[in-house]
């Protein structure tokens, strides 16, 4: 691979997100192999883009600043509008690497993103890469880690194309972190594409609203279920735990396929990414797919009944058994009060 | 508006709730050994399908459904005709295996031209691969608007009104003629096909293409068309990190609650 990397960055209440900041250290990584330079992309309010940017790369600033007003007006800056623009970043990219040629493109997960990546590696006749949750350099390539299989599979772009990778909240970079980059970066206005019959676009009726945070994504305390419930009679002990706490039930894929849990309670890849304070694991493998729902900072406390369950891999805490020995006497001392021992 | 095609891709995947713990990862491949698993349609193109069968109440042509995948996938491709689609076709080929996201992106892309459309449905995401990327990569191939995580769709005089929720955010979409649309998997169970919905499959146009039926090269399909690789699996780590909590139940309460109680996470603040 040869050339620069860009770095797609999401803005949010007006500053690069803490994923930007992943990026612009993975990117600087590359970049230091490559000889490119790197390149930021922000899609968002002219004026205040740049300063907002760039106290969000964490040391890390890019060469250049590509500044392009991509949804702004539609519904409003970050509104449903910018999530449905993504061919149109990609368009407005593409037009770019005229000047520039792109190793690589860093984009973090989620629908503009999604969108712009397709649009740029089909052009570009280059390599995708979806829920990458490291990358790591293997002496002669990067590799891109992605859960699968219960484990991690590397994966690799031996082609000439530039290399179009989604990287997950939280993604990392494998060895040696690169050199701080303080210069600051040049900054370049690019005009939005005009839209084209080829977007989607917001229609009448109520107006777009962000989805409220729910109860799971806001709650402190998080109990997250899963096959080890074993049936129905199991889940209700496990969703009755989680009552007696006043936590929220989130719940694995597979307890949601069960039917046992909503849709909208599964924690992971396919589904949402919490924080609390503390998530209570009652029956859950630990698969990676499961736990990259989970945020870094998250006490986690596992109950399971196989020693060596790859959950307590990622546990603070660990309880080896069957949960229903262990959890009625927990809410018992709940309701009972304050503990006295 | 004139009555037009609906394809619906159908991804053939290993039933989920018959596959656990057996699926296996072929060395020489890196790739999901699914033989012996029983194949079925994939959850969330299930509503897509559903969805498309709905349209034709409101002038829709044609259903057809398009899936790839080896030929015990046949299965999964009919299931789709007792859904409702009104023509199957099922893209298999030696030449397919191994395909990375854009390589089946491109076969399926290749596949669509063929039959002809006024729209693509898909599942936003599969159960097994489940990368997001063959829709968005397909519209892109096929230069169509992509609507992201569909959950409703109705069509109008000025094409398709969905209502999606991307990025956090929900609300409605419009989109012209011809659209691409991915949905995502809901909060009810698909419908399951009816036994007339069995038996009027049977007498439904069923057709296997090769590759070379989709004008699909050998350089452009399977691991050769596929410009990313994987390397190698790694295990999960073994590593553990967690202090076990040992005792009798009334122990392991009590432990729980002082770390419950140090986070402050108790709702009486305890
Ligand atoms: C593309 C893709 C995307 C995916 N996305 C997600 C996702 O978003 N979220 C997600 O959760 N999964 C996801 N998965 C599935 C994931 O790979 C795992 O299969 C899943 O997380 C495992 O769920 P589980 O831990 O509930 O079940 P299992 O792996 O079956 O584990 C059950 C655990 O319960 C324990 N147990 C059994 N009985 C008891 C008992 N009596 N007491 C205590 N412990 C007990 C067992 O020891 C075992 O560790 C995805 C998979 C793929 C392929």
């Amino acid at each position: 691979m040869a050339g620069d990397i860009w770095v797609m960055v999401r803005m949010k209440d007006g500053k690069a997100d803490r994923a930007a900041r992943d990026a612009m250290a993975i990117a600087s990584a590359m970049a230091a192999r490559t000889g490119g330079q790197v390149a930021a992309w922000v899609f968002g309010p002219e004026g205040e883009a740049p300063a907002a940017a760039s106290e969000g790369f964490g040391g890390y600033a890019p060469d250049r600043l590509y500044v392009c007003p991509l949804g702004a007006g539609e519904d409003g800056p970050a509104g449903l509008g910018d999530a449905l623009s993504g061919r149109r970043a990609a368009v407005a990219m593409l037009a770019r690497t005229e000047v520039a040629e792109v190793g690589a493109v860093l984009v973090p997960e989620g629908q503009l993103a999604l969108d712009a990546a397709a649009g740029l590696a089909v052009a570009l006749g280059g390599a995708v890469v979806a829920h990458c949750r490291a990358v790591e350099w293997s002496g002669r390539e990067w590799l891109y880690l992605v859960p699968a299989f219960g484990g991690l599979a590397a994966i690799a772009c031996p082609g000439s194309g530039p290399q179009v990778i989604s990287l997950v909240a939280g993604a990392g970079l494998v060895g040696e972190p690169a050199e701080g980059r303080t210069k600051a970066p040049e900054v370049i206005a690019v005009q939005a594409p005009a839209p084209s019959d080829r977007d989607p676009v917001v229609a009448g009726g109520p107006s777009p609203v962000a989805l409220p945070s729910d109860a799971l994504e806001t709650a402190r305390l998080v109990v997250a279920g899963g096959m080890g419930a074993g049936d129905p009679s199991g889940w209700r002990l496990i969703s009755d735990f989680a009552a007696s706490l006043g936590a929220a039930l989130g719940a694995t894929r597979p307890a949601v396929d069960e039917g046992w849990a909503p849709a909208e309670a599964m924690i992971g890849q396919s589904g949402k990414r919490v924080e609390p304070e503390v998530l209570i694991s009652v029956g859950v493998s630990g698969d990676l797919q499961h736990l990259v729902g989970v945020g870094e900072g998250t006490t986690v406390i596992a109950v399971n009944s196989d020693p060596d369950a790859p959950i307590f891999g990622r546990a603070d805490h660990g309880v080896v058994g069957d949960f229903r020995r262990f959890l009625p006497a927990i809410s018992r001392r709940v309701k009972s009060g304050p503990a006295d021992g | 508006m004139e009555p037009f095609t609906i394809i619906v891709l159908i991804k053939p995947v290993p039933d989920p709730r018959k596959s656990r713990g057996s699926v296996a990862i072929d060395p020489e491949r890196k790739t999901v050994r699914r033989q012996g698993v029983p194949l079925t349609i994939n959850l969330a193109d299930r509503y897509a399908l559903e969805a498309a069968v709905a349209l034709k109440a409101s002038g829709v042509g044609k259903v057809v459904a398009v899936a790839m995948g080896p030929p015990d996938a046949e299965g999964a491709a009919r299931e789709a005709l007792a859904i409702g689609a009104d023509e199957a076709y099922l893209l298999s080929d030696r030449l397919l295996a191994g395909s990375d996201a854009v390589a089946t992106a491109r076969a399926l892309a290749a596949a669509c031209r063929r039959v002809g459309f006024g729209a693509v449905f898909a599942g936003a995401e599969s159960s097994d691969a489940g990368t997001g990327l063959v829709g968005p990569t397909m519209a892109a191939l096929l230069g169509l608007p992509h609507v992201p995580h569909c959950r409703s769709i109705a069509l109008g005089d000025r094409g398709f009104e969905a209502e999606v929720r991307v990025d956090g955010r929900e609300g409605r979409v419009r989109a012209g003629l011809p659209a691409l649309v991915t949905f995502d998997r809901l909060d009810r169970p698909p419908k399951s096909p009816g036994f007339a919905g069995v038996v009027a499959a049977r007498s439904k146009p069923f057709t296997v293409w090769t590759a070379g039926d989709v004008a699909l090269r050998a350089d452009e399909a399977g691991m050769a068309g596929s410009p990313t690789v994987v390397r190698e699996v790694r295990p999960a780590s073994t590593a553990k990190r967690a202090v076990i909590i040992g005792g009798d139940p009334e122990e392991v309460a009590t432990r729980v609650l002082a770390v419950l109680a140090e986070k402050g996470v108790l709702s009486d603040g305890r």
